[in-house]
């Protein structure tokens, strides 16, 4: 079977947002790929021991983007494909994005693309179902089980919730919700060996994709920060009344319940 | 003054609440223009009072059974089918598993942006949305500036408002081919255990929680809010729970919207894996607990007393909501 | 919450390991109103990055003694502090090349005169009895501790500050000092002033703020020669049961190696101090350095560990932090009075400073009540301020020809 894993790197989750003219500093960020793609590789290797073939995992970023598809060639995928954008380079919108991947796939044979349902930086949930629509093939979005039998796949859908069980066939894109495996840590002779495999690198020239594709459609006209949470709050009075008070503010004030 | 056309979404039998919220939205952005519905399935006749009554002035009805499930295919192409004759400026629906599923498909077909996940808009010389990014901890405001707008709305974050219209309802014909996905069964959730990396409520426990045993109310507490259970490092170490229960700096990262914290100094160690979290408690006997400095609700009590307490008064605040909605 | 009084009879800057440490000494000798300011948590700073590695093995006969000392604390928490301060005496190994075996011997024999529970093992022993996986050829000798480990170094910092407060010490968190206060002529303490605007008068100040002394010393006009070091950490999981195994100081490799004895993961530590990475002490103040450890530092941890354990082809990179140490410029901490009257030094513990906490905590306390030691065999001489300008350092007995004699 050959499998594509699509993949974005993303900030460490545990980073602090810092907006410096308007735009979020990327400056001394730690790197990490994208934990709803963590679990796209995981199932990507996975099929591939139980099926045969090979994954290969492409990327759309900067040069830093490297340090990501090599995690991945250590987990057990076998090729890595970055496309190279300079850093200030017009952003692409999740149309451009989405037209680009397409590109590079397209020129590929392939059965299955895997991919997380969102990204925790963005979190707009578009590339992967715009990117089947882009190669005309059907997707199954937010996955939580796959089975893949000859042309047959079989997949769970999680669906706010509820379970959908889905029948579709080869070719076909999904995308993984968490809960679709549990991503295994690299190992250290496989860290190892990734430093030596290859990574295809192919600039915007390259593709020689029409500038009407890229084009963004949108425009982001602001970004800031919250704003600081009050500081916490240390309840009085009679135990049984700061516990229902407590209850109360969870319902209504923090609305978290 | 913008003709806007919102997807209506139906879920058990019933239009979902983030439908009306959309409508609401929708009203905002038409600004005196023309407020469109569509909805789905071949009992959409059945929802044109409430969609009306929330500013629906015109209902597009799609009844082709292959509908009443969802699948991209079909209501891609009868959402394409819809547009087609409404030639709506702005196409709006919930961010919802429908809308975050089917939209970007129909913005590919219509060489359209898609603004996701909005969570409020502004209406002036141009729509302007605001959206969460980073998972919350910072907002983006963006614009559509090349043609058709397309946006989801975040569901419970914008208030519906009644607002009657006429709601005179169309049928229209979609010849619907090649659906490429099949929904064979849904199986409805269950409650069993939340996974603790999934969990959008959890409870947590410290080397206060004293014993293994200790981890009971714990669990009976995240029970009752569906949530998952957690420890401390030092919980972990002294032999209190499992190891894969660990939250921080070696442990799992969490970001859910509820972490109490019970009987958890708040080493820093600690806080680097929970500190992200939406809403914080702190529960522990010592007021000076690190823990209390990051919380957003502190109680300074026994974790034994107060967290049956709080078991307790959940069931009893959710028995009550039973009786109001149900 | 605790409001910060006026005066105090002893400020500590830092509710770290050794200010709280010493705090509770103080506090049981009788003084009262001792306050400690802390600008962030207990055990945030070094305290909260240290790995907990305890081991009697040093080549200073004094700080042998310090970490003899400072092991009967760690193995009686319970009684003597009131908590668990996470001991696990899995033991500790630590392991030479050819060329350093004779002096591993001096130096057992070195530690052994003073108290140290240790002995030679052969490579025979090691692979049957103490870490089978381990390639022990490569190897010329090991030094085997039965008693040392590791403790769990917040759970000690936590476990000294309870027991401060029990005797009545303020430990006041997130109230960082902005400058220290001396009399007009600049010759004595008056107290300090906190970020937020407050004042504690005091005649007494003990510095245990980590790299934060040397700014706020700088104010004063001193010179406290300190600045931060990265410590790349990486936490592996080796792929299979090990069974209990210790602690293990590999200085053939120059890396250290500490057990999870809760989760059988394995923390790798860096022990190679030839090109060591400073890092700016503003940065170091703002917790601006990276969390993580460099992909560079990863690849050569493991390649020394799988140079060490090469059947141990399943072993995984589970994650990695990045610390940083406050260090001195010898490696030898500051516990010393100042130009200052009143001023105080406990900080510079040049990253291995846990496994002698409690005995610094007592020599602290001696310094500032009688301007003495009255620990056995400890004498404060080594630890003073003026020592590099008085061209008077300590040196190891049995130097190791490796980098590593500074924190070894």
């Amino acid at each position: 079977m050959k499998i594509i894993v699509i993949m974005k790197q993303t900030f460490d989750t545990e980073e602090k947002i810092v907006i410096e003219n308007g735009v979020i500093d990327k400056e001394n960020v730690e790197l990490i790929i994208n934990p709803y793609d963590e679990y796209a590789i995981e199932e990507a290797v996975k099929l591939k021991e139980k099926h045969g073939g090979d994954v290969t995992v492409i990327t759309v970023g900067t040069d830093e983007a490297e340090s990501a598809l090599r995690t991945a060639l250590a987990i057990g995928v076998d090729h890595a494909i970055l496309v190279e954008m300079e850093e200030d380079a017009v952003q692409l919108d999740e149309n451009g994005i989405a037209n680009v991947l397409a590109t590079v796939i397209k020129e590929k044979e392939f059965d299955l693309i895997l991919g997380g349902n969102m990204s925790v930086d963005n979190g707009a949930s578009q590339v992967g179902p715009r990117l089947a629509e882009v190669l005309n093939i059907p997707h199954i979005a937010t996955i939580t089980k796959i089975e893949v039998d000859g042309k047959n796949v079989k997949a769970e859908r999680d669906a706010e919730g509820d379970v959908e069980i889905i029948e579709s066939s080869l070719p076909i894109l999904v995308t993984a919700q968490q809960g679709l495996n549990e991503p295994r840590y690299p190992s250290l002779p496989g860290i190892m060996k990734a430093k030596k495999k290859p990574i295809q690198k192919l600039s915007m020239e390259d593709l020689d994709i029409e500038e009407e594709l890229l084009q963004p459609l949108s425009k982001i006209v602001e970004c800031y920060l919250p704003k600081k949470k009050p500081s916490g709050r240390i309840l009085k009075g009679d135990l049984s009344n700061q516990v229902e008070e407590l209850v109360q503010l969870l319902c209504h004030e923090a609305k978290v319940i | 003054m913008k003709k806007v056309l919102v997807l209506a979404e139906t879920k058990n039998g019933k239009l979902r609440n983030v439908s009306l919220e959309v409508l609401t939205v929708a009203g905002k952005i038409a600004n005196g223009g023309e407020i469109n519905a569509c909805i789905f399935g071949s009992d959409g006749e059945k929802f044109r009072e409430e969609l009306a009554k929330f500013g629906a002035q015109k209902i597009y009805l799609v009844e082709n059974a292959e509908l009443n499930r969802y699948t991209p295919d079909g209501f891609k192409q009868a959402l394409l089918k819809v547009i087609e004759e409404v030639q709506p400026e702005v196409v709006l629906t919930g961010h919802t598993s429908v809308g975050k599923d089917l939209l970007p498909r129909v913005a590919v077909r219509l060489n359209a942006a898609l603004i996701s996940d909005c969570i409020d808009v502004e209406v002036g010389e141009k729509i302007i949305f605001t959206r969460p990014i980073y998972s919350g901890k910072a907002f983006q405001k963006k614009e559509v500036t090349n043609g058709i707008v397309m946006a989801t709305i975040r569901p419970n974050n914008i208030e519906a408002k009644e607002n009657q219209a006429a709601g005179e309802t169309f049928k229209i014909l979609a010849e619907l081919k090649d659906l490429r996905t099949m929904v064979k069964d849904i199986v409805k959730k269950t409650s069993g255990k939340v996974d603790l990396s999934e969990a959008k409520i959890i409870v947590a426990g410290g080397r206060g929680v004293k014993s293994a045993e200790g981890f009971k109310p714990l669990q009976e507490l995240a029970d009752v809010l569906g949530g998952a259970v957690g420890a401390s490092r030092a919980a972990c170490d002294a032999g209190y729970c499992d190891y894969s229960l660990q939250i921080g700096q070696t442990g799992k990262v969490v970001t859910p919207d509820l972490y109490i914290a019970c009987g958890i100094s708040g080493a820093i160690q600690h806080l680097a894996g929970m500190s992200s979290s939406k809403v914080i408690v702190a529960i522990n006997k010592d007021p000076e607990a690190n823990i209390f400095h990051i919380a957003d609700y502190g109680i300074v009590g026994d974790l034994f007393e107060v967290v049956p307490l709080l078991t307790e008064e959940f069931k009893k605040v959710f028995a009550e909501n039973q009786v109001v909605t149900g | 919450m605790t409001s910060l009084p006026q005066t105090a009879d002893v400020v500590i800057i830092g509710a770290g390991l050794m200010g709280c440490s010493t705090a509770y000494e103080l506090a049981k000798r009788g003084i009262k109103n001792i306050v400690v300011l802390e600008k962030n948590a207990i055990g945030s700073g070094a305290t909260g990055q240290s790995s907990g590695v305890l081991r009697g093995h040093y080549s200073y006969p004094i700080l042998t003694r310090m970490a003899v000392q400072s092991l009967e604390t760690f193995k009686h928490a319970k009684e003597i502090l009131g908590n668990d301060v996470g001991y696990q005496p899995v033991g500790y190994m630590f392991g030479v090349d050819e060329e350093n075996i004779e002096t591993l011997k001096k130096n057992v024999k070195m530690q052994q005169s003073n108290g140290v529970n240790t002995r030679i093992v052969s490579k025979e022993e090691v692979k049957k009895e103490i870490w089978p996986q381990l390639d022990t050829d490569q190897f010329g000798a090991f030094a085997f501790e039965p008693e040392g480990g590791y403790g769990d170094p917040v759970l000690t910092n936590q476990a000294y500050a309870d027991a401060a407060r029990a005797l009545g010490v303020k430990i006041k968190q997130y109230c960082g000092v902005h400058r220290v206060i001396t009399s007009e002529d600049g010759s004595k303490v008056v107290g300090v002033e906190t970020v937020d605007g407050h004042t504690v008068f005091s005649s007494c100040l003990i510095v245990a703020a980590g790299i934060g002394a040397h700014h706020l010393m700088k104010n004063v006009g001193v010179n406290v020669p300190v600045k931060g070091q990265r410590a790349q950490l990486v936490y592996i999981s080796p792929g299979t049961y090990m069974g209990r195994v210790p602690s293990f100081g590999d200085f053939k490799h120059d890396q250290y190696i500490k057990p999870e004895v809760s989760s059988g993961h394995l923390l790798l530590g860096n022990a190679d101090h030839a090109n060591p990475q400073y890092i700016d002490p503003a940065d170091y103040d703002a917790g601006n350095y990276p969390r993580h450890a460099t992909e560079e530092a990863i690849e050569k941890a493991i390649v020394k560990f799988l140079s060490c354990f090469p059947t141990l082809v399943q072993s995984k990179l589970i994650s990695s932090y990045s610390a940083a140490y406050e260090i001195t410029p010898d490696g030898i901490p500051f516990i010393s009075s100042t130009p200052i009257e009143g001023i105080f030094l406990c900080t510079g513990f040049s990253g291995h400073g846990f496994k002698i906490t409690p005995s610094v905590g007592k020599l602290t306390a001696d310094l500032v009540l009688e301007g003495k030691s009255r620990q056995k065999g400890i004498d404060l001489a080594p630890f003073r301020l003026t020592r590099f300008e008085e061209n008077d350092l300590l040196e190891p007995e049995h130097p190791y020809t490796t980098t590593v004699n500074r924190h070894v």
